[in-house]
């Protein structure tokens, strides 16, 4: 029993849906006994995990595809221990240094220098170097990130490293220039059609194609969001109808509800329940960026130009403080209080 | 994890070694970055003046404390490894003691190991006889992610040692360096390297790996679309439409720009420093607009590089144009 | 300075009532920190009139001695002031009954209570277990002594012996283990001996054990067992025992956290009684009768003026026995009066005003206030006439510099119940999140203080219409990231599971993984159950 998204995702570089032209320089890439650092970017749900792992697959065979899952424990300077999950094959790592928060400085070190100072045994055929995937690279600190380009350099004989990360804003010039960009655009509109009819097909369902239009605009080409949906809708309602309902993620229909409470008040007491709406999204993980983001969108719908504009140089402000501080519910609140006030002034005065 | 690691024994102290000789041993697989590092101060590209500085200091055998610094990849790190081969030659491995943001570079590390690597007395012979400088180099490289508190430890160190140790820092911003640090090294400072250079160093790296390369030639290389794409290069025509929508002042058609941007993965990041040049030459606006532009991009592009969101700077650049161009 | 200050007080306060025991092996010379040299006499009675002999005046005939209340001094029927004061002036002062206790009659009470329990029970298990914990100078070990006289009790008080230490200090022991166990033994020995052999000039024989100084072992050791060395005591302990500990700040310190945690006192049925600090009201009781004593003393003190007893009661904050220093400080002869200094003291309670009160300058015990009333005055900033703020946030953010993310968290968490007005808010969250960047640049010290300064100034000057009324004080909330997935969603994902960050699972999987996962289970249910129906 598996997901669609695993289910059908392609493994080979030779049978991915789209990008194909990208997918035989790939493969020119593995033909060559050398290989450089790789860093794959693009938007989330775009396939940049499925592309690295078929170039994996490419190099090493189907080795690769015996995955396990590990626990593995690192012990930061300060003696503190910090467990962080790892999937692995003979041939590759893969692991998520962001979890381990702001001690993902000594993942990145430890984890490459244990990987690099081991050599491949069987040589005969394989590549010489072993490859650590870090997914999720641009939620790397700056301090990991400094660590790592050295590190990079130095284990280059044993390790590859592949980083995979949204948009290559947040990575060091110092790394980026260490790596071969890969930029792996998200599908477009008809691409994604065609993928979850082909995926329907294969699963013996008919798809209306009114239906997969309205999930591609619903899952924003999210081609794993899409694929998600879909199959939520499915269970929902076994055969599809064109105007059925898709399910939504239900961070978002928070996140707009929060966003119409703003609009509806603008209060200190009303602050005061927003900070309680803020704080669930956090404790159930949602990354403060895309409630920024989300907050940002939802609020701007109603309002002239000038609001508009005064309301993101705000954004822009406590989301960028954000990033330096470590409290981050206390941006959020000073952003929406300060969206209240204009909002709030603006209405005064016009009324 | 554990099988993965068990697969081989460990070789330590491989990966250091093939930073200076790439291929002496058995061919290992070394990206052309490593495999093309100068090995000597004259093979630098570019940096003339450094280099004849450094050149003056290894014929005489000395050299000054030294803060080197300038943007990543003019090559601060391959000028002082070439300078340090060429001053030590064989016994390069013993005198040097290279540390990185990787290392552990505490204010203990600069208590412990710099003090006790700079106490090792240096003789001022090679053990064929031949004569050498009797001191030793610490890089410090990425001096710029030390803490204060290491860097003031640092200080004392650098005086005290100075008879048998030089020190040389490297990093990206000098004004991370506390002041009394940088007032007791001689700095160097890196420029950006020029086209031309670049082009010739590539010309000589394609001609050493062989033929296939050479047909197309590295002008070539440098110009094809195939390249921007690898270095991530925004296609001129989306900066021209985001000035257009912005002329419109249509706010949701920004946003459907803004994602669009986001769909096609390209560096928001990237596209504000193209943006830039834009800006800067573009006939159609007049001075005061391009100043609050610029302004204004420059404060976005700041708080870019601190970790901001993508979607917020460029929508908040957006908003700024739409109500400059009014 | 206050720690010189303490040591002298306790000896001039021990010298009285207490009878030394030292630890009991003869080789072990003790170590004088807390009480006086004079291994003496069974009770040391109080007496209102200090003999010139610095020792204790042995007086047989308790009752004789035994005062009444202070108040009744008043009345002329006294022996007539002393010509001189001694060394031990603090004599004079020491309550006699448990009248003259300015601790809470309901304390006093409980204490009686477990005294009597012990007599009670005396012949069966006479090893009973009290700790006393509180403030210092809440009257704690003044009250077990009124007491224990009371009760018929011969005090004998563990004191750390010294030698082990010098030893260690001199390296001629180098083991670690022989100077935890000699040390470990003497108090060992000292509860099980003390209590079942008495002294030979002795004429009591029930007997009270007090251990006030806890042997540096216990508190640095965690091998060392406490727990079996209490057990040792009920079984073989023929006298109760009474530890007191003073309430410390942080929990680390804190003795009757580390050492008696909640089961072992449930175990051994150790009464916990809990002195609070002295209510100003009977502090200022006790004060009164201190400066009647003084008036028989017209050769060594004047009588101090009542602001300045007003103000030593303020700046004792509940220490009665930092109040009488001050207060024999103060009215020494010869002494010119106090400087006095502003202080806005939060006594009032139930919506009084409060008033202004001032403080001595030089004297006043280190102002600490706590959590609860910097916040009260960062969030409701009080005014002088002339605008200028009442507490200055510099001092709330010297008292606080030591742990400045905890303030400004506490502060985050409750002040927006304070603003009516929304634009207000926007300054003080502004500030706060200043400060929030500010405390997180860990390469400079100083910015963090500065940042504490931001978030506190911040907030008291943005409130321009407060909210008044009562608010309760909420602690700041921590963000636990829940657990993401259920098994049943995990075996979904698969082995790839591992390698998804948690922030991506949250935001992508989760809510549609949720609903694949529970419709699967529903049909997998619903199967089986359909199944049933057509056999």
């Amino acid at each position: 029993m598996a997901l669609w998204v695993d289910k059908y995702r392609p493994r080979e570089l030779s049978k991915l849906d789209f990008h194909k032209d990208q997918a035989a320089n790939l493969r020119n890439l593995c033909k060559q006994s050398d290989f450089p650092h790789l860093m794959f970017y693009g938007p989330s749900g775009a396939g940049k995990k499925t592309r690295i792992m078929c170039l994996l697959r490419e190099m090493y065979g189907s080795g690769v595809e015996r995955l396990r899952s590990e626990t593995m424990t690192f012990t930061t300077p300060s003696n503190r221990k910090v467990e962080v999950m790892t999937v692995s094959s003979n041939y590759h790592l893969e692991v998520n240094p962001s979890d381990a928060g702001m001690y993902d400085r000594t993942v990145v070190i430890d984890l490459i220098k244990q990987v690099a100072q081991t050599h491949q045994i069987e040589i005969s055929g394989q590549r010489e170097f072993k490859v650590i995937v870090i997914s999720e690279g641009d939620e790397l600190t700056k301090d990991a990130q400094h660590a790592l380009r050295r590190t990079m350099e130095k284990y280059v004989a044993t390790c590859r490293i592949i980083i995979s990360v949204n948009s290559t804003s947040r990575i060091i010039p110092a790394i980026r220039s260490r790596c071969l960009g890969i930029r792996v655009a998200a599908p477009n509109e008809t691409e994604i059609v065609s993928i979850l009819q082909n995926t329907c097909k294969r699963e013996g369902l008919a798809l209306p194609v009114e239906l997969a239009k309205r999930v591609v605009d619903k899952s924003e080409r999210n081609l794993r969001r899409a694929l998600l949906m879909l199959e939520a809708a499915k269970v929902a309602k076994a055969p599809f109808t064109a105007n059925q309902e898709i399910p939504d993620l239900d961070w978002q229909v928070f996140l707009r509800e929060t966003a119409s409470q703003i609009i509806s008040e603008q209060t200190p007491a009303k602050l005061e329940k927003i900070r309680e709406r803020l704080y669930e999204l956090l404790t159930q993980g949602v990354p403060p960026n895309l409630i920024f983001r989300g907050l940002v969108e939802q609020l701007v719908n109603n309002c002239d130009m000038s609001i508009k504009a005064k309301t993101l140089e705000f954004a822009t402000e406590y989301e960028h403080r954000m990033q330096s501080g470590a409290k981050h519910i206390f941006h959020l609140e000073a952003f929406v209080a300060q969206f209240m006030n204009i909002y709030k002034s603006s209405f005064l005065s016009w009324s | 994890m554990q099988a993965f690691l068990k697969t081989g024994k460990s070789t330590a102290g491989t990966g250091d070694k093939s930073q200076g000789a790439p291929a002496a041993r058995r061919k290992l697989p070394a990206p052309w970055v490593e495999k093309y590092r100068p090995r000597n101060v004259d093979d630098v590209v570019e940096q003339s003046e450094v280099v004849a500085v450094l050149r003056k200091c290894v014929e005489g055998g000395d050299l000054p404390n030294m803060l080197l610094y300038g943007p990543p990849g003019t090559g601060k790190t391959s000028t002082i490894l070439a300078a340090s081969r060429q001053i030590f030659g064989d016994m390069f491995k013993d005198r040097i003691l290279e540390l990185n943001a990787s290392d552990e570079r505490g204010i203990n590390v600069v208590r412990t190991k710099i003090k006790n690597f700079s106490q090792i007395s240096a003789s001022s012979v090679r053990p064929d006889g031949k004569p050498c400088p009797p001191f030793k180099i610490i890089i410090l490289d990425e001096a710029d992610s030390m803490t204060h508190a290491a860097q003031s430890a640092l200080r004392r160190t650098m005086e005290k040692e100075s008879r048998s140790t030089r020190f040389c820092l490297i990093c990206n911003y000098v004004s991370r360096i506390i002041v009394p640090i940088t007032s007791r090294c001689s700095k160097f400072r890196f420029k950006a390297l020029g086209e031309d250079k670049v082009i010739d160093r590539l010309k000589y790296i394609c001609e050493m790996e062989g033929s296939c390369y050479r047909l197309k030639g590295p002008e070539h290389v440098i110009n094809t679309a195939d390249l921007f794409e690898m270095s991530g290069v925004i296609p001129e025509y989306y900066l021209e439409d985001y000035l257009e929508i912005c002329r419109s002042g249509n706010y949701q058609r920004l946003e459907q720009f803004v994602r669009e941007i986001g769909f096609s993965a390209y560096s928001v990041g990237q596209m504000m420093e193209q943006f830039v040049e834009f800006i800067v030459d573009h006939p159609g606006l007049n001075d005061p607009q391009k100043a609050t532009i610029c302004d204004k991009l420059g404060e976005c592009c700041f708080r870019l590089q601190d970790g901001g969101s993508e979607y917020l700077q460029i929508m908040d650049l957006g908003c700024c144009i739409i109500l400059a161009l009014k | 300075m206050s720690a010189r200050k303490k040591t002298w007080v306790r000896c001039a306060f021990s010298e009285m009532n207490l009878t030394t025991s030292p630890a009991p092996s003869e080789s072990t010379p003790e170590k004088r920190t807390r009480s006086a040299s004079n291994v003496s006499s069974s009770r040391v009675p109080r007496s209102r009139t200090p003999s010139i002999n610095t020792k204790p005046v042995q007086i047989p005939d308790v009752e004789s001695v035994d005062l009444t209340a202070m108040d009744d001094d008043q009345d002329a029927d006294i022996t007539g002031p002393p010509p001189e004061v001694k060394e031990n002036w603090m004599e004079s002062f020491e309550p006699a009954t448990s009248d003259d206790l300015a601790v809470h009659p309901k304390k006093v009470g409980e204490l009686r209570d477990w005294l009597r329990h012990c007599e009670a029970v005396r012949k069966k298990f006479p090893a009973q277990m009290c700790l006393l914990t509180g403030p210092t100078g809440a009257g704690k070990t003044a009250t077990l002594r009124v007491l224990a006289k009371e009760f018929g009790y011969q005090l004998q008080e563990w004191i750390n012996p010294i030698d082990c230490e010098v030893v260690n200090a001199l390296g001629d022991q180098t083991t670690g283990a022989s100077y935890v166990g000699s040390h470990l033994e003497a108090f060992k020995s000292f509860l099980l001996r003390a209590s079942r052999y008495k002294s030979l000039l002795d004429s009591q024989n029930k007997r009270l054990l007090l251990v006030e100084d806890f042997p540096n072992v216990l508190l640095s050791d965690k091998e060392v067992n406490f727990e079996e060395l209490l057990e040792e005591y009920t079984a073989y302990g023929k006298s109760p025992l009474v530890f007191i500990v003073a309430d410390a700040k942080s929990r680390g310190l804190n003795i009757s956290y580390r050492l008696f945690p909640d089961q072992l006192k449930a175990k051994h049925r150790i009464e916990h009684i809990s002195f609070n600090a002295i209510a100003s009201t009977i502090m200022q009781k006790s004060m009164k009768t201190f400066c009647s004593v003084m008036q028989q003393n017209k050769a060594t003190y004047k009588v101090p003026s009542t602001a300045v007893v007003d103000s030593i009661v303020v700046g004792a904050q509940g220490d009665i026995r930092n109040a009488l220093i001050n207060l024999h400080l103060s009215s020494l002869k010869g002494v010119s009066s106090m400087p006095t200094k502003q202080l806005n003291v939060s006594v009032s309670a139930k919506g009084r005003k409060k008033k202004m009160q001032s403080t001595l300058k030089s004297i006043g015990r280190d102002e600490s206030i706590t959590l609860m009333h910097a916040l009260g005055r960062v969030l409701n900033p009080k005014f002088n006439e002339d605008k200028t703020m009442l507490h200055s946030p510099e001092e709330i953010t010297e008292a606080f510099n030591t742990e400045p993310r905890n303030f400004v968290n506490f502060v985050y968490a409750n002040y927006l119940p304070h603003f009516k007005e929304i634009d207000d808010v926007v300054t003080a969250i502004d500030d706060l999140g200043l400060s929030d960047c500010m405390l997180n640049e860990y390469r400079d010290d100083n910015l963090s203080v500065m940042g504490l300064n931001v978030a506190i100034r911040g907030v008291m000057m943005a409130n321009t219409c407060p909210v008044s009324g009562w608010m309760p004080v909420r602690g700041p909330k921590r963000i636990n990231i829940q657990p993401q997935a259920t098994l049943a969603e995990q075996r979904l994902v698969g082995v790839a599971y591992a390698g998804i960050a948690r922030t991506l699972y949250a935001t992508e999987y989760s809510s549609l993984v949720k609903l694949i996962a529970g419709k699967l289970g529903d049909t997998t249910s619903s199967q089986s159950t359909d199944s049933k129906q057509v056999f």
